[in-house]
């Protein structure tokens, strides 16, 4: 330790559009939105292949898979999907994101331009009731893997608190510059589920929502609140 | 006050055939001089499957060695993994009293819980559980060591009567600790009538309230063993230079690479929500120290002059043992190692001797200024 990431900056650059699309300005405030957060265990080495040098692995390595349902926000209703690896930056602890989706044009656009994330359209189912919550994710190629907390226990919110997401955003010089995104949701309802499951679904190919596979859920959670989707930050 | 080396037996990578076997015997060596020199105490920790931060699954095996080298140094679990999942309580009692037996009755039996996912997640243990799990545990091993039939039917485990065996020598046990991280654990310790373990390398400031919270309580305590053991220790880091420079870049730079190696760890907070891990997790609260980028105050790391007046901030916060890593990944030279134990042994203990015990300590509350990291 530390045993730092050995991905290169250019694997996360994107080919931008030659015009910004338009899109509401950020922050984009949605009210009753749930997010489905599970932290799961990985192997080391499809976690170290996909994370950027100035990160370094925890031990064990594990990523947080977050699903986030917006019935109301100022592009409509909208649903995205994270996957990041669970890190250190300067020993502290970070969360990187190595792949996005959502189902929206705006939210990706918004995403690409201000955040580095979301940054691939896809579909995304989501249900959620009191007891139980699913969603599957799904890209270009179909449904990647899908989510399940079939039995949720209610907990008082201020047991929970998530950290920021950093990612690699591509500037518009096509340069890759480390953008922080702070926590974002305000929590007003939570549950726990222990016994959530990952379902991979089809062909994963090498896309990194299959390559990094759950071996161990660690931990999940179901979250209702107010969400803030807002630009992105340089680190300090 | 009286001192006591710790071990998390760390081995940095690359490794090699060796790397383990060397941590393991020149700790060995350490401890056998320890008790020359009049160190009062050794513990050892017990972690699983923290791959370069601690190699010490094993710590009676480790100490049972340690015992057989040694006379007067007292043998300290630090800590035996109360959790009927990764130890059986009749297997902890019975190699605590093993090991009792071997050292002549020095064992010191430290108790706790575990504190990062790598090792509850590994046994499959729910973490919301861990506390009630070790609060029934410590209640039955005092019985374990002094019951002809021990029964239990507990929420943890049960167990028909059985003559758990070997009995402690100590009479009526060992004395009893619990690793403590978190001002709940100090007043949890204080309520059971046992010793309160301090195993985050905080600062004299750190420790103030626990102890404070520590010795009030304790008072009107309700023992789970046989006896009140109302000891507070402390842990810390010690490097006794030969210089304020040398002492600075040997002793500060291995312990901030303790402090990085810990913060890679993945304490149990956050990631698993939980009651039952309201405060940080042994090493996520490293990290706080981490970014400081310098040595602590109380830190007993610089010249002889330099550690006395830290470890009298120790003192005046109530707390009467100190314990200290003095290595972490071999990155210190044995001889260097060695060296300093025998300058404090020389140096700092006798002013600290029980003949030197009542003379005033007066040191300023903001303590000495911190010396910098080595970059």
């Amino acid at each position: 330790m530390p045993d730092p990431g050995r991905s290169r900056h250019e694997d996360y650059l994107l080919d931008l559009p030659k015009e910004r699309p338009v899109y509401p300005p950020l922050p984009w405030v949605c009210p009753n939105s749930t997010m489905i957060n599970v932290y799961f265990e990985v192997l080391k080495a499809p976690l170290l292949d996909r994370l950027p040098p100035e990160f370094c692995r925890t031990s064990p390595p594990y990523c947080r898979l977050s699903i986030f349902d917006h019935p109301q926000s100022p592009v409509g209703p909208f649903r995205d999907a994270i996957l990041a690896l669970g890190c250190r930056l300067n020993m502290m602890p970070a969360a990187f994101v190595a792949a996005s989706i959502t189902n929206s044009e705006k939210a990706l656009a918004a995403g690409i331009f201000e955040r580095g994330f979301p940054n691939t359209l896809g579909k995304i189912e989501f249900a959620s009731s009191v007891g139980s919550a699913r969603a599957v994710v799904g890209g270009a190629t179909g449904p990647l893997l899908e989510v399940e907390l079939p039995l949720l226990q209610t907990i008082e919110p201020s047991r929970l608190a998530f950290d920021h997401a950093d990612s690699l955003r591509t500037t518009a010089d096509g340069k890759s510059a480390l953008t922080i995104t702070r926590p974002d949701i305000k929590i007003e309802r939570a549950a726990i589920c222990k016994n959530a499951r990952i379902e991979y679904l089809g062909e994963g190919g090498e896309t990194p929502w299959q390559s990094l596979r759950c071996r161990n859920v660690v931990s999940a959670q179901l979250v209702h609140g107010e969400r803030t989707f807002e630009a992105g930050h340089a680190p300090g | 006050m009286k001192f006591g080396i710790f071990y998390e037996h760390s081995v940095e990578k690359p490794w090699s055939r060796e790397s383990e076997l060397r941590a393991y015997h020149q700790a060995l060596e350490q401890i056998e001089l320890a008790d020359e020199l009049g160190f009062d105490q050794v513990w050892e920790v017990e972690h699983h499957f923290l791959e370069e931060y601690s190699h010490s699954s094993a710590p009676e095996v480790f100490l049972a060695a340690a015992a057989a080298r040694t006379k007067r140094i007292h043998i300290g679990q630090g800590i035996a993994v109360a959790l009927p999942q990764m130890n059986h309580p009749a297997r902890i009692a019975e190699r605590a009293a093993a090991l009792d037996l071997i050292s002549n009755g020095r064992l010191e039996f430290g108790t706790g819980r575990a504190a990062t996912w790598t090792e509850v997640g590994a046994f499959g243990i729910d973490p919301d559980h861990t506390k009630e799990m070790w609060d029934e545990v410590i209640r039955a091993i005092p019985r374990m060591w002094t019951e002809e039939e021990f029964e239990w039917n507990g929420k943890y485990f049960k167990m028909p009567p059985r003559n758990v065996l070997p009995k402690p020598i100590q009479d009526p046990h060992p004395p009893m600790w619990v690793a403590v991280s978190s001002p709940e654990t100090a007043v949890q310790a204080a309520e059971r009538g046992i010793g309160m373990l301090g195993v985050t390398l905080g600062t004299p400031a750190d420790y103030r309230r626990l102890v404070a919270d520590y010795r009030r309580i304790i008072k009107h305590c309700d023992p789970v063993g046989k006896f009140v053991n109302n000891q507070v220790n402390a842990a810390s880091w010690l490097y006794c230079g030969e210089d304020e420079n040398e002492a600075r870049a040997v002793g500060g730079a291995a312990a901030f690479n303790f402090f990085r190696t810990a913060a890679h760890l993945v304490g149990l907070g956050g990631i698993y929500p939980s009651h039952a891990y309201t405060a940080l997790a042994n090493a996520t609260a490293l990290l706080s120290q981490a970014e400081i980028f310098s040595l602590r105050e109380g830190f007993p790391v610089g010249t002889p002059e330099q550690i006395v007046e830290n470890l009298r901030y120790w003192e005046e916060v109530g707390v009467e043992r100190v314990v200290c890593l003095i290595n972490f990944d071999q990155q210190i030279p044995q001889k260097k190692v060695l060296a300093s134990l025998e300058r404090f042994a020389k140096y700092v203990m006798p002013e600290f001797a029980e003949d030197k015990a009542s003379r005033p300590t007066g040191p300023s509350k903001s303590g000495p200024e911190a010396p910098p990291m080595p970059t």
